[in-house]
This record gives C-alpha cells, sequence and structure tokens, in this order.
C-alpha cells in the first residue's frame, strides 16, 4: 500500500502511535550533533538539518532552503536502542542455600522508531542474525543465511524488536562518508520496516511518499486515511532514491572481499594505518552493527545482592582477548585494528553469510585520524599480494 | 652379514646406512646390561662411548648438593644415550642410570673417531645422524624449558 | 521450522536472560515450552530428562542440520542439538571435593532440585561455573558423561574465581550455565585408532572422551594416551591413571617435564612418547588438548608421524563471557570459539595457529 502525505499527516501518525502507546525514539538535535532520542511529535525531529562528514570531522548547519530530512548517519546509531550500551541481565541475593535469582520487571512498552535510513535497517537486519531475532512480520525475508551451524537467540533483543515500530526513511541525498549502495545496504528499502518514507521535494511543504512493508503499517495508513500515491510518485520516489544510490561519494568493493583480507593477512598496510589509530574504539561504539559486549558480575558491599550486567565492549580494548596466563592475544594495535575489519568484511561472512558493514561511514566520520574503511580496502585490494614484510620492518625501525 | 649387524641396520638410527659402514660400526659395538639402579657412566668421566638401547629405560640425571638427583630426560629402546664422545674434552655432562634391567649396546668412540677421520664419508654419514638428533633434542629440551604446565598466576 | 514468538502472546516476555527459543520437535513439548518460556516467574518446572524449565531453552540449527556435518565454521567437530541454560544460572551443590595437586581441585556437583538441571553433555563441552558475587568462568567438563547425575570440574587456581571454585566445601551452591561448545569425536572415530595427548590441566576436558571409547571399546582398534604433565605432583587423577594402565587393551604412556629421584616413569615432553606409539596413522583419529605450545608440538609430530590434519581435533581457549557465541570476546577469525569450538580440527585451524596475534 502506497500513500502520499502531508507533513500534518505525520503529526497524525505520531498522534496515533502515541495514543496506542508507543514511546517514540528518533534522530534529533544536541550537542551539535543529530543524535537518537525521545521524540513527541515529527517537529522534534532534525528537520531542516544538513551535515557536512568527512573523515574525522562532523559539522551540523541549518538547511532551511533544503529537503526536511537532509541529515546522514549520526553521532550514534539505533544499536542504543537495540542493544542498550548497559543493562542488567540478572539481580541475585544470597541465601542460606546459597544464592536466589530475583524476578526481573518486564518492559513490555510499544515503542516507535522513527526515521531509520537504509544502512541502519539493514544494520539491524543484521543485528537480527546475530541475535536470533526472526521477523514474522516479513514473510518475504526468508530465513537468515548463516553459515555458522548454531545461534542462540536473545530474548532481550527480540522483546526490543517485536515491540518496535519502524519507520524508515529512504535517503535521497548521501552524506559525506556514505557507501551503504556498494555494500548492499541502502538507500533503498525492502524489508525490516513498518513503513517507509521517501522526502518528495516540494515548496513550501515537504510531502512524503508512504509505503508499508507489514500489515502494522497498512493498517496504520488506512488508520490515517491517506491520499494514496499515484505512479508519478512511485516513479519520483524511486528516481530520488536510485539517484542517490549513484551518488555515493565513496565505495567499497566487496567483491571477493573475505578471500582478499585473508590472503593480505600480513600485508605491510596493518602496519601503517595502526600507527594511525589511537585503538580509542570510536568505531566500534557508532557502529551500527559492532555488537560485543562484556559480562560483568558485581556485588554491593556487604556481598548480600549480586548483579549481571551486560555493556558494550569494544575489541579495541587490550584487555578483550585476554587469556590468564597468555596475556591478550591481540596486543598489537595492528591486530586489533586488522580483527575489527576483518570480522566486519569476513569473518562476518563465516559467521552470518552477510557482510558485516552497512556503509554508514560513522567510523569514517568519528574516527579522531579519518581512518576510512574503504580506502584501506582499496588500498589493500590495490596492492594485493605485494611483499608487505620488507616494508613492515622499515615502519618498525623507523618507529 | 652378522646377526648383530642386521639389528644394527633395522634400528631407526642407522636406517640407510650402508653396509661396509654397518660392518664397521658391528665391529666397534658390544653389548652390555645393567641391574636397576645401576650407574652407566658418570659426569665427569671419560665419554669414551656412545650407547643405543635395545630394552630398559636409562635416565639421564644431574646430581646437586642443594636439590639432589634430577632427572633430566628418560630415554627407552632404540634411543641412543651419550654424545660427549663426538667434540673434545670428551667427558660426560650428565649421569646415566638404568631404571629397570637394561640391555645395551655400546659403541667403542675412540674406534669410531679414527675410523671417521679416515674415512669423511662415514664421517659425514654419522655427524648428519648426530646433528639430526642433537636438534630433535635440542626442541625437545626448548619446549622443556618453556614449563608450559606452571600455573600462571604463580608470578614466574 | 522454529516456533516463532508472535506479537501479542499476552504475558510479557522477561526482560531478563538469554535463553533461545525452542525447537525442532513439533507437538506438545512446544506448548509447554512456550508458555513455560513466556511465564518465567511462574513455576513451571519440569525434570531434566527431554524437558525443559523456564529458563532454558534449545540451540536452534540454521543451514546445516546435520550433527556432525564438515562445516567450514565449525571445523568438523561434532555438533549436537543441546538444551542450553539461559544466562540465569542453574543451582548446582558441591557434593564432593579432591584435590589433585597443590593448585588443583575436582569438585563434584548435582543438581540442588530434581526439577532444574543442565542438559546432558558430550565429551569436550564446558559450562560456565559461577560463584555467587565473585564471578563466572568456563570450565570444561571433565567427569563421564553417562553418569547422568553428577557434574564433574577440574580447576586450577589461576584467579580470583577459580580459587573461589576450588575454595568450596561439601554442601555449597555454585551456579551452572551450560553445557556449551562442540565436542571430540569419539563417535567420528569409531572404526580406527584413537590417540589422546593431554598437556598438564588438558587431561581434564580429555577424560570424558576416553571414557566414551572405553565403553564402547570394541569398536575402535587401538587406544593410547599420552600425557604430558610439569612434574610428578602435578600428575592429575593419578590412581584412576593407573587403573586404565591396568587395562591391557589400553596403552596409557605418562611422562614429566622434570622428575626427582624417586619418580621412575619417563622424563621428557609429551612429543618424544608419540613416535614410540604402535597405530595406523591413515585411520588414527587425535584428541589433543593442553596448554598451546604443548599443541603446536603435538601436532607438529602427529603430522611428521602422518596424521591427516582432519583428523586432529584440538580444544581451544579464549576469553570467553558469555558461553553462548553473543558477546564476540572469543573469536579467532572465522571461529566464536564457544560456540564453534573449542573443538575444532586442525585442517580448520592451521591458518589462524599459524597467525600471530589472531
Amino acid at each position: 500500500m502506497k500513500c502520499i502525505a502531508r507533513w500534518g499527516d505525520l503529526r497524525r501518525l505520531f498522534a496515533l502511535l502515541q495514543s496506542t502507546g508507543h514511546t517514540l525514539y528518533g534522530p534529533k538535535v544536541a550537542d551539535s550533533a543529530v543524535v537518537i532520542g525521545e521524540i513527541a511529535s515529527p517537529d522534534d525531529l532534525a528537520v531542516g538539518w544538513s551535515d557536512s562528514q568527512n573523515p574525522g570531522s562532523y559539522r551540523l548547519h541549518k538547511d532551511p532552503h533544503g529537503p526536511a530530512f537532509a541529515f546522514h548517519s549520526g553521532a550514534d546509531s539505533w544499536k542504543r536502542l537495540l542493544l542498550p550500551p548497559q543493562s542488567t541481565l540478572w539481580e541475585a541475593d544470597r541465601t542460606a542455600s546459597g544464592f536466589e535469582v530475583l524476578p526481573s520487571g518486564d518492559d513490555s512498552r510499544p515503542t516507535a522508531f522513527i526515521g531509520m535510513h537504509g544502512c541502519d535497517v539493514t544494520a539491524m537486519l543484521r543485528l537480527d542474525h546475530v541475535f536470533g531475532f526472526q521477523d514474522d512480520r516479513h514473510p518475504s525475508q526468508g530465513s537468515p543465511r548463516a553459515t555458522s551451524r548454531v545461534t542462540c537467540i536473545d530474548p532481550c533483543y527480540a522483546s526490543i524488536r517485536r515491540r518496535s515500530f519502524v519507520v524508515g526513511i529512504q535517503c535521497t541525498g548521501p552524506g559525506g562518508n556514505c557507501f551503504c549502495s556498494s555494500v548492499g545496504a541502502g538507500p533503498h528499502i525492502e524489508a525490516g520496516c513498518d513503513l517507509v518514507l521517501t522526502e518528495l521535494p516540494d515548496e513550501p511543504d515537504p510531502f512524503f511518499h508512504i509505503k508499508a512493508l507489514t500489515s502494522a503499517g497498512q493498517r496504520a495508513l488506512a488508520d490515517l486515511s491517506l491520499r494514496e500515491a499515484g505512479p508519478e510518485h512511485d516513479e519520483k520516489a524511486k528516481n530520488l532514491v536510485d539517484q542517490c544510490a549513484a551518488a555515493m561519494p565513496r565505495s567499497l568493493d566487496v567483491s571477493g572481499i573475505r578471500e582478499l583480507l585473508h590472503r593480505n593477512w600480513d600485508h605491510s598496510r596493518w602496519q601503517a594505518t595502526a600507527h594511525r589509530c589511537l585503538t580509542c574504539g570510536n568505531c566500534t561504539m557508532v557502529c551500527p552493527t559492532c555488537f560485543c559486549t562484556n559480562i560483568l558480575d558485581e556485588t554491593d558491599l556487604a556481598g548480600r545482592r549480586a548483579r549481571r550486567l551486560r555493556e558494550w565492549d569494544s575489541c579495541f580494548s587490550l584487555e578483550f582477548s585476554y587469556i590468564h596466563g597468555g596475556g591478550n592475544v591481540r596486543s598489537s594495535a595492528k591486530a586489533r585494528y586488522r580483527h575489527w575489519m576483518a570480522h566486519k568484511l569476513a569473518a562476518w561472512i563465516d559467521q552470518f553469510g552477510e557482510l558485516g558493514c552497512v556503509g554508514c561511514g560513522r567510523c569514517i566520520t568519528w574516527c579522531p585520524a579519518g581512518i576510512d574503511i574503504t580506502e584501506e580496502a582499496a588500498v589493500i585490494r590495490e596492492m594485493d599480494g605485494a611483499a608487505g614484510s620488507s616494508s613492515e620492518e622499515k615502519c618498525h625501525v623507523r618507529s | 652379514m652378522s646377526a648383530l649387524e642386521q639389528d644394527l641396520g633395522a634400528l631407526p638410527f642407522f636406517a640407510g646406512l650402508e653396509p661396509v659402514y654397518l660392518r664397521l660400526i658391528a665391529e666397534c659395538a658390544s653389548p652390555a646390561c645393567y641391574d636397576p639402579g645401576e650407574s652407566i657412566f658418570q659426569q665427569g668421566g671419560q665419554a669414551d662411548r656412545f650407547y643405543i638401547v635395545g630394552e630398559g629405560r636409562v635416565a639421564l640425571e644431574i646430581f646437586s648438593s642443594d636439590r639432589g638427583i634430577l632427572t633430566i630426560q628418560t630415554l627407552a629402546s632404540r634411543e641412543v644415550v651419550g654424545a660427549s664422545w663426538l667434540f673434545p674434552p670428551y667427558i660426560w655432562q650428565y649421569d646415566a642410570r638404568a631404571l629397570e634391567f637394561t640391555r645395551l649396546l655400546a659403541f667403542n668412540a675412540v674406534c669410531l673417531r679414527a675410523a671417521c677421520d679416515q674415512d669423511h664419508d662415514l664421517g659425514y654419514d654419522l655427524m648428519k645422524r648426530f646433528a639430526r638428533l642433537m636438534v630433535e633434542r635440542l626442541n625437545a629440551a626448548r619446549f622443556q624449558l618453556l614449563d608450559v604446565y606452571a600455573n600462571p598466576a604463580s608470578g614466574r | 521450522m522454529p516456533t516463532r514468538l508472535r506479537e501479542g502472546d499476552g504475558a510479557p516476555v522477561p526482560g531478563f536472560g538469554i535463553s533461545s527459543i525452542p525447537s525442532r520437535q513439533p507437538g506438545e513439548h512446544n506448548g509447554l515450552l512456550f508458555s513455560a518460556f513466556l511465564c518465567a516467574s511462574a513455576s513451571l518446572r519440569e525434570s531434566k530428562k527431554g524437558k525443559i524449565s523456564a529458563r532454558t531453552g534449545i540451540f536452534v540449527l540454521f543451514g546445516f542440520g546435520v550433527p556432525g556435518h564438515n562445516d567450514r565454521a565449525s571445523g568438523g567437530a561434532e555438533v549436537h542439538v543441546g538444551i542450553l541454560n539461559a544466562m540465569i544460572p542453574i543451582h548446582y551443590v558441591v557434593q564432593r571435593v579432591c584435590r589433585e595437586t597443590r593448585d588443583t581441585f575436582t569438585i563434584e556437583l548435582a543438581p540442588s532440585s530434581t526439577e532444574e538441571s543442565i542438559a546432558a553433555f558430550e565429551p569436550g563441552q564446558f559450562n560456565m561455573l559461577y560463584s555467587f558475587g565473585i564471578g563466572e568462568v568456563p570450565v570444561s567438563i571433565s567427569g563421564d558423561p553417562a553418569e547422568s547425575g553428577c557434574l564433574v570440574h577440574t580447576i586450577r587456581a589461576v584467579g580470583p574465581v577459580t580459587q573461589a571454585l576450588c575454595d568450596v566445601t561439601r554442601g555449597d551452591t555454585l551456579g551452572v550455565r551450560g553445557p556449551f561448545g562442540t565436542a571430540w569425536p569419539v563417535s567420528g572415530a569409531v572404526g580406527g585408532d584413537a590417540l589422546i595427548v593431554a598437556g598438564g590441566l588438558g587431561l581434564a576436558p580429555l577424560r570424558p572422551a576416553l571414557y566414551g571409547l572405553m565403553r564402547n571399546r570394541s569398536a575402535y582398534g587401538r587406544i593410547a594416551l599420552i600425557y604430558g604433565a610439569r612434574s610428578p605432583e602435578d600428575l592429575l587423577y593419578r590412581r584412576e591413571i593407573e587403573k586404565w594402565r591396568s587395562h591391557l587393551d589400553l596403552q596409557i604412556e605418562v611422562t614429566v617435564d622434570g622428575g626427582r629421584g624417586e619418580w621412575r616413569g619417563h622424563v621428557g615432553v609429551v612429543t618424544t612418547l608419540i613416535g614410540r606409539l604402535v597405530f595406523d596413522p591413515a585411520r588414527t583419529t587425535a584428541l589433543v588438548c593442553g596448554p598451546e605450545v604443548m599443541m603446536r608440538f603435538t601436532v607438529l609430530e602427529l603430522l611428521k608421524q602422518g596424521l591427516s590434519e582432519d583428523r586432529v581435533f584440538l580444544s581451544l581457549e579464549r576469553n570467553m563471557k558469555c558461553g553462548m557465541g553473543l558477546c564476540g570476546h572469543c573469536q579467532l577469525g572465522p571461529f566464536l570459539v564457544c560456540r564453534d569450538g573449542p573443538i575444532l580440527t586442525y585442517s580448520a585451524l592451521r591458518r589462524w595457529m599459524d597467525r600471530r596475534e589472531a
């Protein structure tokens, strides 16, 4: 079902969602960046804001004559809601016979995610496979193409996903560091959302092409009694997104990328990049697919109550790979950078049958050293198989 | 070919050795046997022979007054015991003791050294065999040195 | 097909814990499990055999569903559909504590209630053992899989959690999550010779495999165990080894890295014993576990003896936090060691073991 909506209709959509108890989240401006937070109306979104993104650089600026939704990937990702940075898995009290796990409160409030770009929707689908979530709202999606045999299912994640109503937005212009089309992650959105918006330019009042991908989405459109989209709207929307796909400022050639990285495991480029990498882990924090977490056990001072927490972790941290008696498996910056990039573009394929990178460009923007994953891949591809070890020794001596 | 030559030729250590050399080496060989606990050679003594174990077990040991007897390695059937005969000063570095009733073949080092000096092909062949053995022993010793089973928390 | 939780099914899904959504067998099990899953705090408990309590679930197999299938990601080790604990530990009570060496203890556990226990385990698998308030660590299961009432773990005290696990006494309660991971190819080795090479604490995860081989003795050719430890005082399961030695159809060789005066056994590294065994390399399956250096030397020697790379199985160790393949810590190249391992073939691992800092 496809419709046309004006700004007022979006307000009614928000109201509809709120009336059914949804808490709404979307990209808004805070601290000079677009971040994801709770919103109440479409006016709370980062309307009229655009961004200039370059390696290691992010600038927001108001663009009153541009589209309403001109912003691109923000400073954080929807991972903040899908896989909360910190959560309590369980709490337990010490008892005479040992310990007793306390029943937890449950969170069943529905949520609505408004304003997911194609890259982020794809990232969410990637995380679905990581956490074993099967979305039966999208029967056409099929089963995950995992090559690993066994996947555990995380019900926290499943709960969040199941009670979320997702409204995606197809980008009509790429961001400065974007490359979603070359990794097959956007900007078109064909799955994962209940509704998909595409902004069609019209002065002074922006209007939107909306298509429903699920029955919940269709119900919402029906409740809003929107005008049906005509073929000229469909075509306009499609053209805009096609143009966006063709205008990506960066690209990552993923053909044979897994074998390429495996072949060049000792390439000198890794060491060269490691010289620049601060192992700060920003990339893992802003990346919408990075899922590594740490599990911690805590007690209160009296030793009566214990908690198990799960919080975001980064493979760039030194102790991430620590084995007792063995030290850190990956102690050099080179090993850690290579592990991260090779996980995204190679090991992810072994584990989940697809790429882990969605081309959102956040890692490029938020890297203080401006390291660009597309450039790294391109350099390695260009110098594929070139003798690396001698240059590596030189690097070592130089430092 | 005598029975001894045949036995020698069947040993993995001498595998592929020319029959004429087998005969020569057999001429330098004599059987020996030791009771359990009996000393075969002692540190500091003249290394004028080397052995190959037939049956039984030999322990290579070092004695120190503060730590007592330390066993470096045990050697069993078909294994070579003794390398100090190869190079001056031809002095045993370790003690060797039979752990159980042990039959060995003892090879006269003086006789063999002379034969190697005379026939360099024999010398080269024997050196290669011993060098290979030493490399294997060195690798094993280094592995032993790594103390891989130590408790990592013991702060070594 | 896996059962999915459907929207609007009523009872809210508990916000805690990670468990898996059931299913391979249709029928009443699903219904029961389904509602049990939803009402986590309700007292819907079932006995261990074949049924699951609220906090457990079943691995869902995607892709290749055939246990034992030689899959790239798993490296050929046997995978079993197991009934798996959630993130919440199950209570087990210490029945016995036995000191093996200066710093290593074997503890025997039994479930604290008849209603809840972990699933039957396969040799080579591990549990996450939890000491209240102190922490949780992965420990290989070292008991006999056929002894269903009893869970045995051999633990070396190397840090605060393991020290706490070694300090337990009879009657203490521990938390157990598991069993996790892939298994030794006990059935895969049928019809040939089986060679077990254990170094140090590595004998602990191998002992269940030896039990499995011995239980079905006639299905194998020669069975040999080579066990190397630091010193005679560091030998595990000494009395049991002597019992195994009394079996005329098992070859057991024990060696130590350094021996004092009274030790009359072998002195020297494990690799020196491999060449002394009699076995048919073309039909031999090797199971190897110990410190990584020891495994590397051992593999070299085994390959030199003519064994095939895909019949040499190693048990790896990596930093594990969740045990379920969700936290990412235990990655080695494409493998999540807690899920695709810890047992993997050398042919799958070779490229990754050769790479430093992988």
